[in-house]
């Protein structure tokens, strides 16, 4: 990459469009933790923003989306465009078909498994289409409609490493701006919540602590960008970078999660308050099944601490 | 994985490819960890790295540099510190793009050509035994008589003073209570009269010093920039140089050391072994992510405060993490004399050098995010 963090002018206004109808629909900062809705997911495929292809474009998206803690198998869909073509792809990036994708491990359970109308099941770097045999929804945490799932495979993906890659700097964009939001909104917080005679965030035990998260998630976000460069540049680190972003937008947004839930003290753990319905979205996002263990395998191939069946 | 998250243009890659050739004459010399006990190795570097023209590649054509970009620069002293060769001296740095911005003709005439030749070197007396973190409570004082300074008062924790020429040091010219507003910057000879530096030995085997300053004369044409006019000067020193203090590529380095540990000994099969260094492996990611938000301030000409304090704080502490892992594992092996026990005694000193982290996190949430970071 060159030394150039912005992502371009065409990637600015896109998120901008994306900010403003996120808000509008949102009818506050952020979008509530709830059901998933069809009429709202359609909307933003109305946005056209699944058609995009360049990793910048897309963490413009993600970014401005993580944000306003919008909902949806934003990350899936991208990759699934990346994956799916003809007929298909056109029904998956207007909304009309969900995609779940995932590794099955143990007791099967796959995201957004519940509603989706294709699978992708992928194994490490590969990804196959696959036919649901039976499946059996589960309630989450994050209100995303999971489920325990028996699957059959189909044939197999080209490019699946690309497909994955851009789905790991779509979600790291996503998380390190979800954390950002939380860590924007305890800061304020902060300035104005009066304890023994000053704003709380005069003392270093909560000053301290924000920066912190200010940190990590500066890191990730970076990460991410430099990420998204190396997978427009085709860089052959592309999938250990993005794997690295994913990771640490991830542990960077969880972290400042829990910082955040404290500074706002008993309202941060109130349903109405500001915390938890993004927390729980994050929690959600940084648990995908297998997920950890595939972007590890990444990363300590790349150390050359050993081969990846070794992990 | 040596190989960097930054790639540059086909230009600025090939001057990478000369750097790590030009390095390969000098592997295993290990000048960044071990500058004192082998300054006359780390001397005669620093003197070819002259002869390259590279101690002044930043600098501007008219103070005789190459006028190349920060991205050289970093690119310069990321290699170096990735073969463990050597640091960026204070002299090329600080000391002379202070100059280049401040100085005189005659102090441009007198301080750039043996800097730039690698034959002069600096220290920083900065600190003093009652002002570490807060530089503006220095009480050193230099008063003026006739066409010098008398300088008197203690300067400590001074990094490389006892191979140095000259210490580039923050002095009291004006009152306490002026604070910052009564600093002056001089360039105060170490072999004069009144200077004595005592050792003080630190953990890693090398030395800090004490700088015991005793009427000390310094000719007034030694004093960079107007009088207790010093404290915007050391902050736009700070401004450009803080692309090169803290290389990402050392992490690398480390962590490269500590898998080639882990698999010597056989760890490398443990899952908690292999979740610890998938996580340092993303923080060595991380660390040199912010290393260049930090450059691309630099080469923007942004201020790049938060950056530069974000990229110190994660770069000390995973240096730290780094090199506390074995230990953290419980693998009794790393107690051995080696470099692995080494790294855990040097690193303790990146969280306290440089800015303490404390500091540091009080500058990203005093600037960053707006928040008073008092105690």
């Amino acid at each position: 990459m060159s030394i150039d963090f912005s992502l371009g002018e065409e990637a600015d206004a896109i998120a901008q469009t994306l900010k403003r109808f996120a808000r509008d629909q949102a009818g506050g900062a952020v979008v509530p933790c709830a059901r998933f809705s069809p009429d709202l997911w359609r909307k933003l495929c109305g946005l056209e923003i699944f058609s995009l292809t360049g990793a910048k474009e897309i963490v413009a998206v993600m970014e401005a989306l993580g944000k306003t803690n919008f909902p949806g198998p934003l990350a899936t869909t991208f990759a699934a465009a990346q994956l799916f073509e003809g007929d298909d792809r056109a029904r998956i990036v207007s909304g009309e078909m969900l995609v779940a994708m995932g590794e099955l491990h143990g007791d099967g359970l796959f995201p957004w498994a519940a509603i989706a109308q294709r699978f992708v099941w992928c194994e490490r770097d590969r990804a196959f289409a696959a036919r649901a045999i039976s499946i059996e929804p589960v309630e989450t945490l994050g209100c995303e409609p999971w489920g325990k799932v028996r699957l059959e495979r189909e044939s197999e993906f080209r490019h699946a490493g690309r497909a994955l890659a851009i789905a790991d700097i779509a979600l790291g964009a996503y998380l390190a701006q979800a954390g950002r939001y939380l860590v924007e909104a305890a800061s304020e917080h902060a300035k104005t919540r009066t304890q023994f005679g000053r704003p709380i965030g005069d003392y270093q035990a909560v000053a301290h602590a924000l920066a912190r998260c200010a940190t990590e998630l500066a890191a990730a976000a970076a990460l991410t960008r430099v990420a998204a460069h190396s997978f427009d540049a085709e860089r052959k680190n592309c999938r250990v970078t993005s794997a690295a972003a994913k990771v640490s937008a991830g542990k960077a947004a969880n972290s400042a999660s829990q910082v955040v839930h404290q500074v706002f003290g008993a309202f941060g753990v109130t349903e109405e308050g500001p915390v938890f319905p993004v927390a729980r979205r994050i929690r959600q996002l940084t648990l995908t099944p297998g997920a950890d263990a595939t972007a590890r395998a990444h990363l300590l191939e790349h150390v050359g601490l050993i081969r990846s069946e070794s992990v | 994985m040596s190989v960097s998250l930054f790639v540059g243009s086909a230009e600025e890659e090939e001057f990478r490819a000369d750097v790590i050739r030009f390095i390969s004459e000098y592997r295993g010399l290990n000048g960044f960890h071990f500058q004192g006990s082998k300054w006359p190795e780390v001397k005669a570097l620093y003197r070819a790295i002259g002869q390259c023209g590279w101690m002044s590649i930043g600098w501007s054509d008219a103070a005789g540099g190459l006028g190349r970009s920060a991205v050289r620069e970093f690119i310069l002293w990321d290699e170096m510190a990735y073969a463990r060769v050597a640091r960026p001296p204070l002299g090329a740095g600080i000391v002379a793009k202070t100059l280049i911005a401040h100085g005189t003709e005659a102090q441009k005439q007198k301080w750039l050509p043996p800097i730039r030749a690698g034959e002069k070197f600096f220290s920083l007396g900065y600190s003093e035994p009652g002002a570490g973190s807060d530089l503006a409570g220095l009480s050193t004082r230099a008063d003026l008589h006739g066409d010098h300074y008398v300088v008197t008062g203690e300067k400590c924790w001074t990094s490389y003073a006892q191979d140095s020429d000259y210490l580039w040091t923050l002095v009291r010219t004006g009152a306490v209570e002026d604070r910052g507003r009564g600093l002056s910057l001089m360039i105060l000879d170490l072999h004069a009269p009144g200077v004595s530096v005592r050792p003080l030995p630190t953990i890693d085997g090398e030395q800090l010093n004490q700088v015991v300053l005793d009427a000390v004369e310094v000719p007034v044409e030694h004093r960079i920039g107007p009088e207790n006019a010093a404290w915007r000067l050391v902050k736009d020193a700070l401004d450009v140089e803080r692309h090169v203090q803290f290389p990402p590529a050392r992490l690398r380095r480390d962590l490269e050391e500590l898998v080639a540990w882990l698999r010597k000994h056989e760890h490398e099969l443990d899952p908690v072994v292999q979740r610890t260094v998938a996580a340092l492996g993303v923080g060595v990611f991380e660390v040199e992510a912010l290393a260049l938000l930090v450059l691309e301030s630099v080469v923007k000409g942004r201020p790049g405060d938060v950056e530069a304090a974000q990229n110190k704080l994660a770069h000390a502490e995973l240096s730290q993490k780094i090199a506390r892992a074995p230990f953290e594992l419980g693998l009794s092996e790393a107690l051995i004399y080696g470099p692995i026990e080494f790294l855990y005694r040097q690193s303790t000193w990146e969280t306290i050098g440089g800015g303490t982290s404390e500091i540091m996190r009080s500058v990203v949430a005093r600037q960053g995010l707006g928040l008073g970071g008092r105690s």
